[in-house]
């Protein structure tokens, strides 16, 4: 009897379900054991983490390295259905996938383009759908082109660049590849960060952080420092 | 994406093909090209960040990717709570979901890759226009380089995020 068919009979004598064979890759000496869980299961945990684990010691403790591969089949399945439903109902997404555990269920959907307003219709139909078949929606990603920058993202530029004028602000933010989708948008943004308290307007339109700002974003001690990045900005000759 | 087009090619004429030795190669070959495809994507992003990452075999990109983004994302997290940037939180917590499945898809398309080059004794399996090989369906397979693609977007945009 070889390892790998050992290590089989071994797992299925603990009621587990092996699918194929175990495969050695012998460059790390590894094995892959693809596993099945079992739709029966009242819970739909079986085997449980804690069953794979335990099995994993054993077999490291015999020298053996195995790694497990889980074919939740329900959630194949489910996926493949969903996917149809989906790419059938709406134009603007390119693809649908998803992450089932404990019958709680993580979809991801990628749009070909922003689609706020079909988002609800989407994510309603999502709903339904796992409902139906038995599932809960744990949470709906949306995938899409959008790379509009965070608050984060422009109090960063600002701390490198303070004071820092609206136009500054909006070219280092484009300089980083951000979309802005218009000065409107980012007067907006900056405003609603006066009023939280995160930047402080100063004189001919220049724009500060406010020292709890400074605080919260933090520093950190290497090279990439911010702090040394704004040492080096303020070198700058200027243009 | 050419190499995802050669490997439905395969795959189409693996379920055309009357002959059980030539679908056979053609089958397992398609598990390759599928996953070469998925390993090469992440490779590729991978290579655009750090170059020296550009040579990273197949076992060192999990390693590769909890070391240098899983981290940073987790860390970056806090600090975007901290600054009540809700925004910021999801797209990290988008990128580290994405790291986990990965992960896994890797992990699976490389056993099934080991399956398809190096155990012939190991044979596709056909029914009703389909195939699978050591039990991994091959439409499964087929998802692979389209869910790598949507994956490393993910983690590349969570990166543009965080990388100062």
């Amino acid at each position: 009897m070889t390892k790998s068919d050992w290590m089989k009979a071994y797992i299925e004598s603990l009621g587990i379900d092996v699918l194929g064979d175990p495969i050695h890759e012998s460059d790390a000496d590894k094995y892959y054991v693809r596993i099945g869980v079992d739709r029966a299961s009242v819970d739909g945990k079986s085997p449980s983490k804690i069953k794979i684990l335990g099995i994993s010691k054993y077999f490291e403790s015999l020298g053996i390295n195995a790694y497990f591969i889980i074919n939740n089949e329900v959630q194949n399945d489910l996926e493949k259905g969903l996917r149809h439903l989906l790419l059938v109902g709406f134009d603007s997404i390119r693809n649908v996938f998803l992450q089932e555990e404990n019958k709680r269920v993580d979809v991801w959907i990628e749009f070909k383009s922003a689609s706020n307003e079909i988002f609800n219709d989407v994510s309603s139909r999502v709903k339904k759908f796992l409902e139906i078949s038995g599932f809960e929606l744990s949470s709906c990603r949306i995938i899409s082109d959008e790379n509009l920058p965070t608050k984060t993202n422009i109090l960063k530029i600002i701390r490198l660049n303070a004071p820092a004028s609206r136009k500054k602000i909006f070219e280092e933010l484009l300089n980083k590849k951000f979309q802005i989708p218009s000065d409107d948008w980012l007067r907006r943004q900056l405003s609603s960060l006066e009023k939280a308290g995160n930047v402080v307007g100063c004189a001919s339109d220049s724009i500060t952080l406010t020292l709890t700002s400074l605080r919260s974003l933090g520093t950190e001690k290497y090279r990439h420092s911010p702090d040394i990045k704004r040492l080096l900005a303020l070198a700058q000759p200027p243009k | 994406m050419s190499l995802n087009k050669v490997a439905n090619f395969l795959k189409d004429q693996a379920i055309k093909n009357a002959d059980a030795d030539e679908r056979d190669s053609f089958g397992r070959s398609a598990y390759n090209r599928f996953y070469y495809c998925s390993y090469l994507e992440v490779r590729g992003f991978l290579s655009e960040i750090e170059k020296g990452w550009g040579d990273a075999n197949h076992s060192a990109i999990p390693d590769i990717l909890h070391a240098n983004f899983e981290k940073k994302f987790k860390t970056e997290i806090g600090k975007a709570k901290r600054n009540d940037d809700k925004k910021l939180v999801s797209i990290l917590s988008d990128g580290l979901g994405a790291i986990k499945l990965l992960k896994l898809l890797l992990q699976d398309g490389y056993a099934s890759r080991v399956v398809a080059d190096y155990k012939p004794e190991i044979k596709v399996i056909f029914y009703s226009n389909n195939f699978s090989l050591n039990s991994v369906d091959v439409d499964m397979a087929k998802q692979w380089p389209i869910k790598t693609q949507t994956l490393v977007g993910v983690i590349k945009n969570a990166w543009r995020h965080v990388n100062d």
